[in-house]
């Protein structure tokens, strides 16, 4: 009897403790959420009762996972750094999961994903990969459908309120059997890049308008651009006696010189065929595909990587680079070009990535007013003289959060708690006001992103338009990104280093295209695996209609320009 | 004989002796010496011996490539590697920066890279931006001193990780970032009691050879590498030096036998997941991927 008494008051004293234990836990977490909310997660869409219930979610589905560290890795933009720096450290304190957010370069992010698949070596629990390797995801059969996912094995640790439909790019991660693999985390474009104040300068105007017969504004064809360019480096020559140049590119032999043709250079001069997201049958890479099957690049098997268009693009690359850049461009890789026009002698950049905006809206910097506002604008990208309506215009791509099924169950349930957190309605509008790569509508349609706008040089009005559907990641189209992609850095530098002609250069980077898609071929078994064309003489495929298309007449019509607001209103 | 016949001689005749001169230029290739370089960066390689080499050693002996292996100053290795043919260097940490300059084997390790100070200093440390306020030691053409110098902070170099914690051991500063394999080495030989904070980044290390070494043998490689991987021959060799150091980092990421997976409480081998949806990846075209996979390293 004592004994079963003494029993009694341990269970008393036991329950006694665990609700205090609980209560206090619960009250100093509850505490916890509400100092992140109020001192961190400012603004947002949510009001800070809906923003409390997300997080208290989080908190209850994590409670498995406490204790456990997840490991991720991305590349190095400063919406990612904000996450490893901040939004990490809040999932630690809120949820009790320790992460482990590392930052790299793109390039290693790749090498990384593509030795853990490959290797089946497990480095990391989920990666931030680039949605322009759903081609190769959606086929490796590597890769967990998170559509499936949040159905089935992860129903009790998905956001309820994660809202899918608000996300701008989540077709960018979605393959064709209508299974997102990729949840988008940030994203960008690639637009055109110009000095508004320069561009508004009677003088400058005047001169242009007497040299070129049209208004200087922003170009909306090649032509123009090119114009434009000539204009800054040889007939304005400098500004407040400083040399002043009409483009900025780069040309180093580096990985880097690949994204600058791989991330939709061909699109933008019209190589491919009509239709979005990358066009139909041939996508901006030049490969055709039949059905979903990859069946070749170069033109002899269908493809255009070798089509007048592609050689077009190439040789107006390499033109403007060795004519109007800086000299120094030709030696510098995409990380030492990116800063260049923020210095103040840049005119206009066609290939700029807005993943670049933080860095340019800086106070201090020449190309910022006193005031805070911009000199500069970003625009819709001109297009080149194969373009036509319809068809894609430039590059935007997704960094998204990619799960494999190697990874063990357990881990990769704590791993999509991290990443629906970055990305939850609570932390993306002060996301996106840190780091400009917004990811939801929602978010880019706040009144908070409206007064922010006029610091932003046109980005918020890039998202709010129709012109944005225009801009794509890399498509289904290429079968494997990490085994593809390198053909570009290896061809196109031997056009500035070697002297190669851009045909040849072309040549050489189709036929390594098909090469590849050859030995691809051999994998039968991966769902729509390429199966090559025979090889015709290229008249037969550049007389079909569409891409490949044939050589024009004139590679040079008469350069078109528009007013700013004009410039997004004309994709519409 | 009739027409259809002889057409058919002439073509056995035709893929005999495309198959003859196939197997006569890989033999060939098979026959050159590749010197590997290699330098000092103990446990990995230390007087000759060390993880690193046994895993070459084995890399090597599963291809018959004939190889010498030779030590010398980090640098040295590198550059030599750049300007010879038939000359690779290892176990170098693979970059963007350093992609277009060799062809790739790899990765022969993954290591990590973290942070670290003094046990006895009460330091705060959660995420990588908390360091930022500090100066930090690290070797002197170390990735690692690419990386911090990249985020623009404050870092003091010295030839060795060696050198760099008696600095820290002098207080000379009170963070020092290394490889957390060669942190723990240097530890236990020095006595020094060191604290891990944060894990910065993980690094594969590769083999890298010459950009003009012939494809065939790149792929030869990484095949027997991959193979190396999923039989769990790594694991086993790491294994053996678990006992004699702390190379807990570097075992998390490599799996044992793919037949028998380890329920890891890292993102260690393949565990659960691959219980679990084992039917995807059951898929047929496992000999087609190990095929692939060399072609992947080559080109990617």
């Amino acid at each position: 009897m004592n004994c079963l008494h003494k029993q009694s008051t341990f269970l008393k004293l036991f329950i006694l403790c665990s609700f205090l234990f609980f209560t206090t836990h619960t009250f100093a977490n509850n505490t916890v959420i509400k100092t992140w909310i109020d001192t961190e997660f400012q603004p947002s869409t949510l009001t800070k009762n809906q923003q409390l219930n997300e997080m208290l979610w989080f908190k209850k589905a994590a409670f498995p996972f406490i204790g456990m560290e997840i490991r991720v890795v991305s590349e190095r933009i400063h919406t990612h750094w904000y996450e490893a720096s901040v939004l990490a450290k809040a999932f630690r304190e809120i949820t009790g999961i320790n992460i482990i957010h590392e930052i790299t370069g793109e390039d290693d992010v790749i090498k990384k994903i593509d030795t853990h698949i490959k290797k089946d070596i497990n480095l990391y629990d989920m990666y931030i990969n680039d949605s322009d390797l759903i081609g190769t995801h959606f086929r490796s059969g590597k890769v967990v459908a998170l559509s499936d996912f949040m159905k089935g094995v992860g129903k009790e640790v998905t956001l309820p309120t994660l809202d899918l439909k608000d996300f701008m790019g989540l077709s960018f991660g979605t393959g064709p059997d209508n299974k997102l693999y990729q949840l988008p985390d940030q994203q960008f474009a690639n637009l055109y890049w110009y000095r508004a104040d320069w561009f508004s300068r009677k003088d400058f105007k005047n001169k242009f308008r007497k040299i070129y017969g049209y208004e200087l504004n922003v170009p909306v064809n090649w032509s123009a651009y090119e114009d434009i360019a000539e204009f800054f480096t040889f007939h304005i020559k400098e500004i407040d006696g400083k040399k002043v140049y009409g483009h900025m590119d780069y040309g180093k032999k580096d990985p880097s010189i690949g994204w600058r043709f791989s991330d939709a250079w061909l699109s933008m001069a019209g190589v491919g065929d009509m239709g979005l997201p990358n066009g139909l049958p041939v996508d901006e890479w030049g490969i055709r595909v039949q059905d979903c099957r990859p069946v070749g690049a170069s033109v002899s098997r269908g493809g255009a990587a070798n089509s007048p268009a592609a050689v077009y693009a190439l040789s107006k690359f390499d033109k403007w680079l060795k004519k109007y850049a800086p000299p120094e461009a030709l030696k510098m890789n995409f990380s030492q070009a990116g800063s260049v026009a923020a210095q103040g002698n840049i005119a206009q950049q066609i290939f700029w990535y807005t993943a670049f905006t933080t860095s340019m809206i800086q106070k201090g910097l020449p190309v910022v007013n006193k005031d805070g506002t911009p000199k500069w604008r970003m625009a819709p990208s001109p297009h080149g003289a194969y373009w036509e309506k319809g068809m894609k215009l430039g590059y935007q791509d997704a960094g998204s959060w990619t799960m494999l099924k190697s990874v063990p169950l357990k881990r990769r349930k704590a791993a999509w708690l991290y990443a629906q957190f970055v990305v939850s309605k609570t932390v993306s509008l002060k996301k996106t006001i840190v780091g400009l790569t917004p990811i939801r509508i929602s978010d880019i349609n706040s009144e908070d992103m409206t007064k922010l706008a006029p610091k932003l040089g046109g980005l918020v009005e890039f998202y709010r338009s129709k012109a944005r559907l225009l801009w794509t990641p890399t498509g289904t189209n290429v079968p494997n990104y990490p085994l593809l992609s390198p053909a570009w850095w290896k061809t196109v530098p031997k056009v500035i280093e070697e002297g190669l002609s851009a045909k040849e250069a072309m040549d050489e980077l189709a036929l390594y295209l098909d090469n590849r898609l050859f030995e691809l071929s051999k994998m039968n078994s991966q769902k729509c695996a390429p199966l090559l064309n025979k090889k015709r003489h290229p008249r037969y495929w550049l007389q079909q209609k569409g891409s490949p298309k044939p050589k024009l007449k004139n590679e040079k019509p008469k350069g078109i320009t528009v007013e700013y607001k004009e410039s997004l209103k004309i994709y519409e | 004989m009739n027409k259809g016949s002889v057409k058919m001689n002439k073509f056995v005749i035709i893929i005999m002796g495309m198959l003859i001169i196939n197997l006569l230029s890989i033999n060939k290739l098979l026959a050159q010496t590749y010197t590997l370089n290699t330098f000092e960066a103990p446990p990995y390689v230390e007087n000759n011996k060390g993880l690193a080499i046994d895993i070459i050693k084995e890399l090597f002996k599963k291809t018959h490539i004939k190889y010498q292996i030779k030590v010398m100053p980090q640098k040295r290795s590198i550059t030599t590697a750049q300007k010879k043919l038939q000359t690779a260097v290892f176990p170098i940490q693979r970059s963007q920066e350093r992609e277009v300059q060799f062809k790739w084997v790899g990765p022969i390790l993954v290591t990590q890279t973290g942070l670290f100070s003094l046990a006895e200093d009460n330091l705060h440390i959660e995420v990588f931006k908390d360091a930022f306020a500090y100066e930090i030691l690290v070797a002197r053409g170390s990735a690692q001193e690419d990386y911090l110098k990249g985020f623009g902070l404050n870092v003091s170099t010295a030839n060795y990780d060696y050198q760099n914690i008696k600095k820290l051991k002098a207080k000379r500063a009170r963070l020092w970032t290394a490889d957390t394999i060669i942190a723990s080495y240097y530890a236990n030989k020095t006595n020094i009691d060191i604290k891990k904070h944060i894990t910065l980044i993980t690094t594969l290390r590769a083999l890298a050879f010459h950009v003009d070494t012939p494809d065939k043998v790149i792929v030869e490689l990484n095949n027997a590498l991959t193979q190396m991987y999923k039989d769990g021959s790594i694991r086993k060799i790491l294994d053996k030096y678990s006992k004699k150091f702390n190379i807990e980092d570097a075992i998390k990421a490599a799996p044992v036998a793919a037949a028998a997976p380890v329920a890891a409480a890292a993102p260690a081998a393949a565990g659960e997941g691959k219980k679990e949806e084992k039917k995807d990846e059951a898929a047929a075209g496992k000999s087609e991927e190990a095929a692939m996979e060399g072609l992947s390293s080559l080109f990617g």
